[in-house]
C-alpha cells in the first residue's frame, strides 16, 4: 500500500468513526476520567508551545491553517 | 505527598488571590497560571556545494519570549494573554542562480547580516454561560520594524449527545501593512516601498467521543488572501537577470485536517495522531502526518516522544531560475514554494507539580527532496534544516490539587472539544 493510499484510509477510518460515533457504546459521564486527562487534550503541551510550533511551520511552509486561527509576522527569511 | 512550599512572595500573592470572591469558586483546574518559554531556533548553514562561489553560509538563528497568562474570572468568563519577543539575525535566501556548466542550481544568501525584532501580543475571552454553549473573541498585534499586523476573530462551540459530541466554527480577519527595509532605494529599485495584506479565515469542526478512552476531531478551515502575497526580498533569476519575486493578488487556502487521541491505561500513555491535507488556488497540494505519545514516569514527570511528516508540491509559477519571462508574468524561486519533504523529530521532558511545572523540548526539521515522495526533478538549493530547543515554566496560583491528576474512574464530563481553540 503506498503511503498517498494508507493516508487516505487512515483519514477515511477518522471520518467513518466520527460519523458512526452516535452508534457507538455510550460512554456515561462516570468513564470519562481517562478522556478528562491532562494529557488528552488536543494541544497538550506547556505554555503556548503548540502555538510556538505552528509559528514556526508556517514561516517555513507553503501549507498553513488548521484550526487555530492567527495573524503576524512577515515571515520573510 | 510531599510537595515543595512556594516562595514567600509568590504564596502571599495566591494566598490573596484565592481569598477574592471569583477564585474561591473556581475548580483547580480553573485558577490561574503565569507561564513563560524561551525557545531558541537555529538554522543550519548552507552546506558549500548548494552555495552560489562554493563557500558554506550561516542562516538565520530566533530568539523567543514567550509570557502567557490564563484563567477564569469566574466560573462563567475565563481569559487568554500572550506576548511574544522575537530577535532574529542571520542571512536568508536571497536568489538561486543555474549552476556553471549544467551543474544543479546556487543559492545566493542576503549579503549584511539581518537584525530585527517582533513583539506580539494577543487576547482572547471565552464565555460558557450555558454549560453547553461557548463564545469567544480573540485579538491579536504584531510588530516589527518591516510588518505589522492586526488580527481577531471569533469562535463558537456547541455540545450535544451529552457532551460527546462538540461541534466549532470560527471566523478570523487578519490586517497586515509591510514596510520593507530599504524599499524603493537606490540600491534596490526593484523592492516596493509598501504594500498591503488582508485574510479572511473560516473554520468548522466537530470532536466526538469514540469510546472511554478514545477521542477523535475532524475540522475544515478556509483562508482567503488579498493584497502583497509576493516576498519583498526575493528576487528571481529570469533571462540571465534578477528581477522581484511576484505572486498572484489573491490566494484561496483549504486544509481537511483529523486527529485521535486515545489512552492506554497499562502503558499510562496517550497515543496520538494528527492528519491535514491542504490545498491552494496556487496548484500547491500538501500532506501533514504527525504521531506520537505522551507516556508518564512516575507522580509528576511526563515524557513526550512525536515525529511529523509533511511534503508539498510546488506552486505553478514556482521555478529555481527562469529561462525567459512566462507570459503571466508571475515568477518565485522561494523554497517555500518548492516541491520537497521534511522529517521532524522531537522530544520534551516536562515536570508537572500541583503549582510549578517545568518543561524541557527539542526539536530537529529536516527538509529534503526525497521527502517528497515523488520526484524532483531540480531541487531548490536553499531548503532549510533548523533546531528548536526551549524550556518552558508555568505556576498556578489560588488552590490547586495537590494530588496528581485522576487516572481512572472519576466522575468528569469533560466535553469533546477543547479541541478546536
Amino acid at each position: 500500500m503506498s503511503i498517498h493510499n494508507a493516508l487516505r484510509s487512515s483519514a477515511a477510518i477518522v471520518l467513518v468513526g466520527l460519523l458512526n460515533g452516535c452508534a457507538l457504546d455510550t460512554v456515561k459521564p462516570w468513564q470519562r476520567g481517562d478522556l478528562a486527562l491532562p494529557d488528552m487534550q488536543w494541544e497538550a503541551g506547556l505554555v503556548g508551545e503548540a502555538r510556538m510550533r505552528d509559528h514556526t511551520y508556517v514561516s517555513k511552509e507553503a501549507a498553513s491553517m488548521g484550526p487555530v486561527l492567527s495573524g503576524g509576522g512577515c515571515g520573510c527569511n | 505527598m510531599p510537595h515543595r512550599k512556594p516562595s514567600p512572595a509568590l504564596a502571599a500573592l495566591s494566598g490573596a488571590l484565592s481569598v477574592l470572591p471569583a477564585y474561591a469558586q473556581l475548580s483547580p483546574e480553573q485558577q490561574p497560571r503565569l507561564g513563560y518559554r524561551f525557545s531558541h531556533y537555529s538554522e543550519a548553514d548552507l552546506p558549500s556545494s548548494r552555495a552560489a562561489g562554493g563557500v558554506s553560509s550561516p542562516r538565520y538563528d530566533i530568539q523567543t519570549h514567550q509570557l502567557e497568562y490564563a484563567g477564569a474570572l469566574n466560573p462563567q468568563w475565563s481569559v487568554d494573554a500572550g506576548v511574544m519577543i522575537e530577535s532574529m539575525s542571520g542571512a536568508s535566501p536571497w536568489f538561486v542562480m543555474p549552476g556553471a556548466q549544467g551543474q544543479a542550481p546556487v543559492q545566493v544568501m542576503s549579503g549584511a547580516s539581518i537584525r530585527e525584532e517582533r513583539y506580539a501580543v494577543s487576547v482572547s475571552a471565552q464565555h460558557d454561560a450555558m454549560r453547553d454553549r461557548r463564545w469567544s473573541l480573540r485579538l491579536g498585534l504584531s510588530d516589527e520594524n518591516d510588518y505589522q499586523s492586526v488580527s481577531a476573530g471569533i469562535g463558537f462551540e456547541h455540545d450535544t449527545d451529552q457532551r460527546r459530541r462538540t461541534w466549532s466554527a470560527g471566523l478570523g480577519y487578519s490586517d497586515d501593512r509591510i514596510r520593507p527595509t530599504d524599499g524603493a532605494s537606490e540600491t534596490y529599485p526593484e523592492r516596493i516601498s509598501s504594500a498591503d495584506k488582508r485574510s479572511w479565515s473560516a473554520f468548522a469542526g466537530v470532536s466526538q467521543v469514540l469510546g472511554a478512552q478514545t477521542i477523535a476531531q475532524l475540522s475544515l478551515a478556509y483562508t482567503d488572501d488579498q493584497g502583497y502575497l509576493s516576498d519583498p526580498y526575493k528576487l528571481v533569476f529570469v533571462d540571465n537577470q534578477t528581477r522581484a519575486d511576484a505572486r498572484p493578488r489573491q490566494r484561496q487556502q483549504w486544509a481537511l485536517s483529523a486527529g485521535v487521541r486515545h489512552y492506554v491505561a497499562a502503558l499510562r500513555s496517550v497515543l496520538k495522531a494528527d492528519w491535514r491535507h491542504f490545498r491552494d488556488d496556487w496548484d500547491i497540494r500538501s500532506d501533514t502526518l504527525e504521531v506520537g505519545a505522551w507516556h508518564r514516569i512516575g507522580e509528576r514527570l511526563r515524557l513526550g516522544l512525536s515525529t511529523r511528516w509533511y511534503r508539498q508540491s510546488q506552486a505553478e509559477f514556482y521555478g529555481p531560475f527562469f529561462e525567459s519571462e512566462p507570459a503571466h508574468g508571475l515568477v518565485s524561486s522561494d523554497y517555500r514554494l518548492s516541491p520537497y519533504g521534511a522529517l521532524s523529530w522531537r522530544g520534551s521532558l516536562d515536570h508537572i507539580g500541583p503549582r510549578w511545572s517545568v518543561s524541557l523540548a527539542i526539536e530537529a526539521y529536516d527538509s529534503d527532496e526525497d521527502y517528497a515522495l515523488r520526484n524532483v526533478t531540480v531541487a531548490n538549493p536553499g531548503l532549510v534544516d533548523f533546531s528548536v530547543v526551549s524550556l518552558a515554566l508555568s505556576y498556578t496560583f489560588g488552590q490547586v490539587a495537590l494530588s496528581p491528576p485522576a487516572q481512572e474512574g472519576a466522575e468528569l464530563v469533560a466535553p469533546a472539544s477543547q479541541s478546536l481553540r
